[in-house]
């Protein structure tokens, strides 16, 4: 064995070198052989990280790549997310949007967690993300989206799906040293400037990306709760920068993002009167990973992460001159909110496959957020000298820790079959004790077909606003944890590489959905559901090499104990998108998405609101070999009007979505 | 869903005529990882070096030519252009300009139309060499080896393409690919 060991080391040296003495026939067929195997092993660690084994595992995964993303004319990562089947995206203060998955709560943020490089970034105090929507594809190598509770981060856990994005810098598995800068101007005075860089310098590969942009949309809004219709401003001025350093072991990097959007349509259903009103966020996110082979066959992952978020608000409430409880505000009222909030996770992970076809992963994790501060104020009324200060609009929400331990077995015991087992424990500051667990079972028939099949408990946290906002303390039990069983089953045929037919069904029991009270207007734990549904997603090759991807997604969701529907959520919903390449320079890429009726509230008495069709279109000139690119994209080519549904109650009208639109963008590389 | 089904028809009018593969990198890059070593356990590679070198053609449509460079030089980088002692030489072929005279002591296909594949494999035929292929259903059309990555890296290899006279693989090599039928 010894022998062998130094032999392969040998083969390795020299086929990693170009000092090479000796030929093939001087080795043995046992070294050639392993080393072959041990290049077959590394490369299956490449494509587990690079997901591009991803229909043998047991999820159900949407993968957006870098290059497709900018031939389709994409341009951030909101518009990449309306790609994936059965994702909408809903809107709700300030114009704040999220995505929806699988007709699920629309009124509910957190139902989808982001991570950023594999660091969950979503908020305590809304469970949202929204700042990095705009994240611009240039950075992006790759999202991968997971509908449903399972996650691709075993110390982590999902409710409606999981979007993990991968930036070109900080991607472990890039290591062509290049540097790019990109550019773009469109309408609605949209401009666009951003580089990134990747170097190496020994060991270790060094990353950054910068980028800056801002528009300054509005349209005609209205009426609001008050009766106004007028302008409504969707400014938005958003930059970010961050920094990456890797070698094998060690990853250490962070993230600083900034997003400042004018009042769109408003704090309190209402809009404003001043367009210099703003939702300012500021977030900063340090992490570094270490993962190290601590023994034969057994890896240690450590991380260590932060994040934190600084939230400021202005926003004009009350028109000039207009009165409230029986208080007239002559030069109006404004809100104003200045919130600060820190998280700082650690986990610890021991992978292990010492054991002929067991792979074991067991983990403890440590999450701590604070509430740093939460002071508002409003401006006073005629006749009152102060304003109304609120040191704490969430008092009760000090902080949350979160203390975890994690496990999973996958038994392979042949290459064509596999079952994972696995749990998460859960121990929260203010909450009961959470269980999530989940088992799946991977088959592959033949080559070309594979089965799936997934059973997963798991559960929300409400955010802070959702349980503490404007309650007293014996209400706060009042919303506890949103939970789902759920139940998938997935069918897979694979002709090819490129040629994939995937056909999902799914089984969704979410239970203790928290919604606005259409009377008391808090949070409250409102209903269960069960939603019932199917995806057929396909990517055909028409011709020689022709390629054309299209899916489909059905979800049928009720209330249970009626026969309502789940409000505001689109049963169906379809993309078709094709890459037409005319040479290897220019490229033509084509979105058509649809998206279903949405069913009103109960009690809601106004029309459904009607679904709509969409077609975007781009042209790409790509110079491969002088390193530049020129694309055009058109988004709504057919100025399709169309609104995302407002609440019952609010605004009578919905909010209108943007017509047609132009880019222009050019990107320059040197490799 | 009526407007939507109007715009995909037309679509599927328009693009019916498109054509234009996009190649995942990361495949490529474990294909340019794992042919090279594949061809050491060919006993009879001394046999096809051409001018002392071992050269591997990678045959694509030209529009294809900014893919079958980027796998080429993947393979340069990560052999630094030497096979053990062999210097290692990877070239572009536009499939439809194939020269049958044209030397390879393998050939590494992309997709191609029914056509040219035809004409490539013929080539491959002729001159018994060992064929590589990035889409699994090349090995329908009589390619020998497409690797795939499922559970586990998986080798295929399409016996029934095999001509032992030219191709001496190791026995070892028969125990870790998988027979594709």
């Amino acid at each position: 064995m010894r022998k062998i060991s130094i032999g392969v080391i040998g083969l390795i040296t020299l086929l990693s070198t170009s000092s090479h003495i000796l030929l093939a026939e001087d080795f043995k067929e046992e070294d050639l052989l392993l080393s072959l195997e041990n290049e077959m092993q590394e490369v299956e660690k490449h494509a587990s990280l690079s997901k591009q084994n991803i229909d043998y595992k047991p999820y159900i995964v949407t993968v957006l790549h870098h290059k497709n993303l900018t031939n389709l004319g994409i341009m951030n990562l909101r518009e990449a997310l309306k790609l994936v089947p059965g994702v909408d995206i809903s809107v709700g203060m300030m114009g704040v949007t999220y995505p929806v998955f699988r007709g699920s709560n629309s009124y509910s943020m957190g139902q989808s967690q982001l991570y950023i490089n594999g660091i969950a970034v979503n908020d305590a105090i809304f469970n949202a993300y929204y700042q990095y929507l705009d994240m611009p594809v240039d950075i992006i190598e790759r999202i991968e989206v997971v509908r449903g509770p399972g996650s691709l981060l075993a110390h982590e856990h999902a409710y409606g799906g999981s979007i993990n994005v991968i930036t070109r810098t900080a991607d472990p598995l890039n290591e062509t040293l290049s540097t790019n800068i990109f550019t773009a101007i469109g309408e609605n005075d949209y401009r666009f400037i951003g580089a990134q860089s990747l170097l190496k310098q020994g060991e270790w590969f060094i990353g950054a990306d910068v980028y800056y942009q801002e528009s300054d949309r509005h349209s005609f809004e209205g009426p609001d709760m008050f009766g106004h219709s007028r302008e409504a401003y969707f400014n938005n001025e958003n930059y970010a920068l961050s920094l990456n350093v890797r070698n094998e072991n060690w990853n250490i990097g962070g993230r600083f993002t900034s997003q400042i959007t004018g009042p769109s349509y408003g704090q309190m259903f209402s809009l404003s009167q001043d367009k210099t009103d703003t939702l300012d966020i500021k977030t900063n996110i340090f992490y570094t990973n270490y993962t190290t082979s601590i023994a034969s066959k057994t890896e240690l992952k450590i991380s260590a992460q932060y994040v934190d978020q600084h939230r400021k608000l202005q926003n004009k409430t009350i028109h000039d001159g207009e009165s409230m409880m029986g208080n007239t505000f002559t030069n109006g009222r404004y809100f104003y909110v200045d919130y600060k909030e820190r998280k700082l996770t650690g986990f610890i992970e021991l992978q292990n496959n010492s054991f002929e076809y067991l792979n074991l992963i067991a983990g403890i994790k440590k999450i701590r957020t604070t509430n740093e501060q939460d002071e508002a104020s409003m401006t006073a009324p005629d006749g009152m000298m102060m304003p109304m200060m609120y040191k704490s609009l969430l008092p009760n929400a000090r902080y949350r820790n979160i203390s975890t331990f994690y496990g999973e077995a996958t038994y392979a015991p042949s290459e064509v079959a596999s079952i994972a087992i696995g749990f998460k424990y859960d121990q929260i500051s203010d909450h009961d004790n959470k269980l999530s667990p989940r088992a799946s079972a991977v088959y592959m028939l033949n080559s070309n077909n594979i089965l799936k099949l997934m059973a997963t408990r798991s559960y929300k946290l409400p955010s802070w606003r959702d349980q503490y906002f404007f309650k007293v303390p014996q209400n706060e039990s009042a919303v506890s944890t949103e939970d789902v069983d759920s139940y998938e089953f997935s069918y897979i045929y694979k002709n090819n590489n490129d040629d994939t037919f995937r056909f999902n069904v799914f089984h969704l029991k979410n239970s203790n959905q928290v919604e606005v009270h259409p009377v008391s207007k808090a949070f409250t734990k409102i209903y269960d559901s069960t939603i019932n549904g199917a995806e057929f997603e396909t990517k055909l090759s028409l011709g020689s090499s022709n390629k054309l991807s299209f899916n489909y997604s059905y979800a049928d969701g009720t209330v249970d104990g009626s026969d309502d529907a789940i409000p505001n959520s689109a049963k169906e919903m379809a993309t078709l998108t094709n890459v037409y390449r005319f040479n290897d320079k220019i490229t033509t890429g084509t979105t058509i998405k649809y998206l279903g009726d949405k069913v009103r509230d109960s009690l809601d008495t106004r029309e459904d609101l009607e679904g709509y069709t969409t077609w975007d279109q781009s042209v790409k000139y790509d110079n491969y070999n002088k390193g530049y690119s020129i694309s055009l994209s058109v988004q709504n080519l057919l100025d399709e009007k169309y609104y995302l549904p407002a609440v019952i109650d609010t605004y009578v009208n919905d909010f209108t979505q943007p017509g047609r639109n132009v880019w222009l963008r050019f990107e320059k590389r040197w490799n | 869903m009526k407007t939507f089904m109007k715009i995909l028809v037309l679509s599927l009018l328009i693009f019916s005529f498109s054509h234009g593969a996009e190649y995942d990198k990361s495949l490529l890059k474990a294909h340019a990882k794992l042919i090279p070593k594949i061809m050491l356990l060919d006993q009879s590679l001394k046999d096809k070096l051409i001018d002392g070198k071992v050269k591997i053609l990678i045959a694509a449509e030209s529009k294809d030519e900014q893919s079958a460079q980027m796998i080429a030089q993947y393979i340069r980088d990560i052999y630094k252009s030497k096979l053990l002692k062999y210097p290692l030489e990877i070239v572009f072929q536009d499939a439809q300009k194939l020269d049958m005279n044209v030397p390879a002591s393998a050939v590494y296909l992309l997709s191609l139309p029914k056509n040219e594949m035809k004409k490539v494999l013929d080539y491959i035929d002729k001159k018994g060499v060992i064929s590589f292929v990035y889409n699994l259903d090349g090995l329908n059309q009589g390619a020998l080896i497409s690797i795939r990555l499922e559970t586990k890296t998986t080798i295929y290899f399409n016996r029934s393409s095999w001509n032992s006279g030219t191709i001496k693989f190791r026995p070892g090599f028969f125990k870790i690919v998988k027979s594709y039928e």
